[in-house]
């Protein structure tokens, strides 16, 4: 019997450390995702892109694989410093949301991620693209609030948006400043930080906060 | 027996499975090695690893990675790194350890795609080579914000000292370019013509996405300009609706735009009255009549299925002015010049795609000019209308490598002229069919041929002219372009209306182009030939210096001449934060024998050396941009009937220095601009050449209209806001 209870313990060991083997996708994005909360610049995040990139090949049917290999590529082209790269970037960005799409996914963070591809390529080349992607932008945090309208990051993309156009255009850091409260209201109401909840941006709109507070 | 079974059993299944997950946990391979790009240089965080897993890694600043996996059996590796090709290939693993070297293939889509860009200095939405954009032409100091001002400032554009009306390309005259507006020539580009004093362009700068200027080798699509087109294309549809208001030294406008889902209407209205500017110009002209005028216009936009897009617009407008000039026919003395001008004009285009490879474009425009004139005490009435329409399909293959273009245009025109008792009047209808083909058998080459066809019912005349434009990328950033072909036009219109029927006139063009861009700065250097042949000459008359001449004797095509030169263009937005600058220098060296010229010499309104600086600087903190300009003319030959050579003279250089200062701010939620524009700050008293008394006794300078001029204005934007979105 004790040989028994033995086997039936090591037999339930050697599962679990079977199990342990094989991530489930949520270990597989919280370990690239904390890659990301922790990046700074550059080689950080390419690490934690390359990895979004498989991520999302193996779990080709989940729409927040596809959504988190979007996201740093989209964050990715903003730090690339070559602009023919830049485009580039956005490029694969665009991929993972024609899959998303393709999924049929409809959902406030796809459309928050949408809008956040939309400035990206917009800010490749700011002066010649604003006409063409505000409206998209525009449009998409538009959807996205009907859908929900206490996801933060619409107010976070909104404000760091307001925040880098002119003054003189209706923007600048005073005009900015309603939407980061705004924003930081809404990440208050987040009770918890999961991956598969998207939660990016709260550490950023703080930072920008006590930027505009400080003006 | 049982018991010992199970237990055996048991026993047995977790000895497989320990073994099991000691074979999977313990026999690893480790995958290590190296990145590299074409020339050996290390590639950093190109991301490794073995398809269809998560397993991978991302190489070091080093090139290196090394990563450990559990998979077993044949796999494949794949390095993947943006601005490469994605490398594979296949590694059979038995647990042990692996070294790679993989060496990355620069990716093709990384380098832009060839563009043809001899002869042509195009700005669409995308490519900034050397973008003429609606802001650039109103904050280009000197331009007064004039599309054909800011076009001056190019370089192979004459810089017109002010007493021409119209374009001057690369030693053409002013009858040698055209202005294309969405497909049809727009007929009068410019206001009226007034002996002496050039007009401003009736093009409005926020009517246009886009700009291609052509300083010669255009394409097929047009014809009947010897040496330029400027091809304009209008906006879409506006993106919200706004409203603009404003006011200046010379009027008051007011337009705006209804967005109606995929359709919107545009208005406009303005009303001219230049007397505030002539109270602060120094006016070398005399106004008996203060020019005064007014125009509205209506346009419809409508976005089709498959991103089709028709558009129509009516323009009608009304001028009237007098002025004491110059007398063309004697030297020295002046007379009253009055006019009242009516223009209409109707432009529709309809832009279809029949599937994402194939489109249909057809265009359309109707205009009607009217000149009262009075030429001292004489009446001279003037008339002229055009029917224009064109249709084309392009094609394009899957690939995009090679597209077909195959289109015609008709356009029917018509000038009457009466002066006094003289009446003169022809019409003439033009039939044009053309095909052109762009193939791009490899990323770095692309050739352009295309011929076009052309038939004169005035002249019952033909001719079939091809032509031809080749690129070779040569860099990364850097392009050589040429262009060739043959282009024909119909003698000026002052000959046609009292009846002479000479042939075509000719020209033929050569030009090579070295084009160099990158990240907001553009270095373009173009050599240039062109031969001129069967131009219109006079014979059996006197020369006289009057373009208004009305003895033209006996008329034929034995004219002949050459331009040849060097365009250098330099923009550099990028050195500096907020400071934008550009150079043009054109050097030209032209001769030509046409109309009543005595030798083939430079023309008189040719000056050798053009030279445009301009720069902006746009100071954040002030939200104000300053722009400055410098041109610079070398002279320019004029007659002198003492001198033994003919138009051997040449008259002082020409400078000028131009300023411009804008205030932009939103004042309740309107987006403002004023501005402040000073012409010729220094007041310098250019001079344009000499005209000598008829027994050459006598001469008097030709001046520009004005010296110094100030121009202030104030523009107000409103676009329909959003709704708060907190």
């Amino acid at each position: 019997m004790k040989t028994i209870i033995t086997s039936f313990a090591l037999l339930v060991l050697s599962v679990t450390a079977v199990r342990a083997q094989e991530p489930t996708m949520e270990d597989n994005l919280k370990e690239a995702v904390a890659i990301v909360d922790t990046a700074k610049g550059m080689p950080g995040l390419m690490t934690a892109s390359a990895k979004f990139d498989l991520i999302a090949n193996k779990y080709q049917g989940e729409w927040l694989a596809q959504y988190y290999g979007a996201y740093t590529k989209a964050i990715l082209s903003y730090f690339e410093p070559d602009v023919a790269k830049k485009d580039l970037y956005v490029d694969e960005a665009d991929a993972y949301l024609d899959k998303i799409t393709g999924l049929g996914t409809e959902n406030d963070h796809v459309y928050v991620l949408k809008a956040l591809v939309a400035n990206a390529r917009m800010a490749v080349d700011g002066e010649h693209r604003w006409q063409e992607y505000g409206p998209i932008f525009e449009e998409n945090l538009k959807k996205a609030k009907e859908l929900n309208e206490n996801n933060p990051q619409i107010y976070y993309l909104k404000a760091v948006s307001v925040f880098y156009t002119p003054k003189m255009f209706g923007g600048g850091a005073k005009k900015a400043k309603p939407y980061f409260e705004k924003a930081k209201e809404k990440y208050a109401l987040m009770t918890e930080r999961t991956v598969m909840v998207p939660y990016w941006g709260e550490p950023q709109n703080e930072e920008y906060l006590k930027q505009v507070n400080a003006d | 027996m049982t018991k010992r079974v199970t237990k055996t059993l048991f026993s047995f299944i977790s000895l497989l499975l320990l073994t099991l997950v000691s074979a999977t946990s313990f026999a690893q391979s480790t995958i290590k090695g190296e990145v590299k790009n074409q020339k050996g240089e290390p590639v950093g965080f190109a991301s490794v690893f073995i398809q269809n897993t998560v397993d991978g890694t991302t190489t070091g600043v080093d090139g290196k990675f090394s990563f450990t996996t559990n998979l077993k059996g044949p796999q494949t590796l794949v390095v993947n790194l943006i601005g490469f090709n994605k490398s594979t290939q296949s590694l059979n693993l038995t647990d042990s350890v692996y070294t790679v070297t993989v060496q990355l293939q620069e990716s093709a889509k990384h380098l832009e795609e060839v563009t043809i860009t001899a002869g042509t200095i195009e700005a669409n939405n995308d490519r900034s080579v050397a973008v003429l954009k609606p802001l650039d032409i109103v904050t280009t100091a000197g331009a007064q914000a004039d599309v054909i001002g800011a076009i001056q400032t190019l370089p192979g554009v004459q810089r017109n000292g002010g007493d021409q009306t119209g374009l001057m390309v690369r030693g053409g005259d002013v009858n040698e370019s055209s202005v294309i507006v969405d497909g049809t020539v727009t007929q009068n580009a410019f206001n009226s013509s007034v002996p002496g004093v050039a007009q401003r362009s009736r093009l409005n700068p926020f009517a246009f996405k886009g700009t291609a200027f052509s300083s010669g080798g255009y394409t097929v699509r047009y014809g009947q300009a010897l040496s330029a087109v400027l091809d304009l294309q209008t906006t879409d549809l506006p993106e919200k609706n706004n409203m603009n208001i404003g006011a200046h030294f010379a009027g008051a406008y007011i337009s705006g735009s209804k967005l109606m889902g995929k359709n919107a209407v545009e208005y406009a209205a303005n009303y001219t009255n230049i007397a505030p500017y002539l109270l602060v110009a120094d006016a070398n002209v005399d106004f008996y009549d203060v020019p005064q005028g007014g125009g509205i216009s209506t346009r419809f936009v409508s976005r089709t299925e498959n991103n089709g897009i028709f558009k129509m617009n009516l323009t009608h407008s009304f001028n009237k002015s007098g002025i004491t000039i110059p007398d063309p026919s004697t030297a020295g003395a002046t007379f009253d010049f009055g006019i009242r001008n009516e223009n209409t004009l109707l432009t529709t285009s309809y832009k279809y795609f029949i599937n994402e490879h194939t489109k249909l474009f057809s265009a359309f425009s109707f205009s009607n000019n009217a000149d009262k004139i009075s030429w001292g005490a004489a009446p001279v009435y003037r008339n002229d209308g055009r029917l224009q329409g064109r249709v084309e399909l392009w094609w394009e293959t899957k690939e995009r490598k090679f597209n077909l273009l195959v289109g015609s245009d008709v356009q029917r025109f018509d000038y009457t002229q009466r002066f006094d008792t003289l009446i003169g009047q022809f019409d003439e209808l033009l039939s044009a069919g053309y095909v052109e083909a762009e193939w791009k058998p490899i990323l770095w080459f692309a050739i352009k041929p295309g011929v076009r066809g052309e038939y004169s019912q005035l002249l019952a005349k033909g001719n079939i002219v091809p032509r031809a434009a080749f690129a070779f990328r040569t860099g990364e950033a850097s392009q050589v372009s040429a262009a060739t072909g043959v282009f024909y036009q119909t003698a000026p219109i002052n000959y046609l209306m009292q009846g002479y029927r000479p042939d075509f006139q000719q020209s033929i063009h050569y030009m090579l182009n070295y084009q160099w861009m990158k990240k907001d700065r553009t270095l373009r250097v173009e050599a240039y030939y062109k031969s001129y042949d069967q131009l219109v000459r006079e014979n059996g008359t006197a020369y006289t210096p009057n373009q208004f001449r009305f003895d033209l004797g006996m008329v034929d095509n034995s004219g002949s001449g050459y331009a040849q030169g060097i365009d250098f263009f330099w923009r550099d937005r990028k050195s500096i934060k907020n400071f934008d600058y550009w150079i043009s220098y054109s050097y030209v060296d032209t001769k030509r024998l046409y109309q009543n010229y005595l030798d083939k010499v430079t023309p008189d309104y040719v000056s050798d050396h053009n030279l445009n600086v301009i720069a902006k600087y746009f100071i954040m903190k002030w939200q104000t941009n300053i722009s400055a300009s410098y041109n610079y003319a070398s002279g320019r030959p004029f007659y002198n009937p003492n001198s033994t050579a003919f138009l051997s003279e040449k008259s002082p250089d020409f400078h000028n220095f131009s300023v411009t200062i804008s205030y932009l701010t939103t004042i309740r939620r309107m987006f403002t601009v004023f501005y402040l524009s000073l012409d010729n700050v220094t007041n310098q008293k250019n001079v344009l050449g000499y005209r000598y008394s008829a027994d050459g006794t006598q001469r008097f300078p030709i001046l520009p209209p004005m010296y110094r001029s100030v121009f202030l204005g104030v523009n107000f934007s409103l676009t329909e806001f959003n709704k708060d979105e907190l």
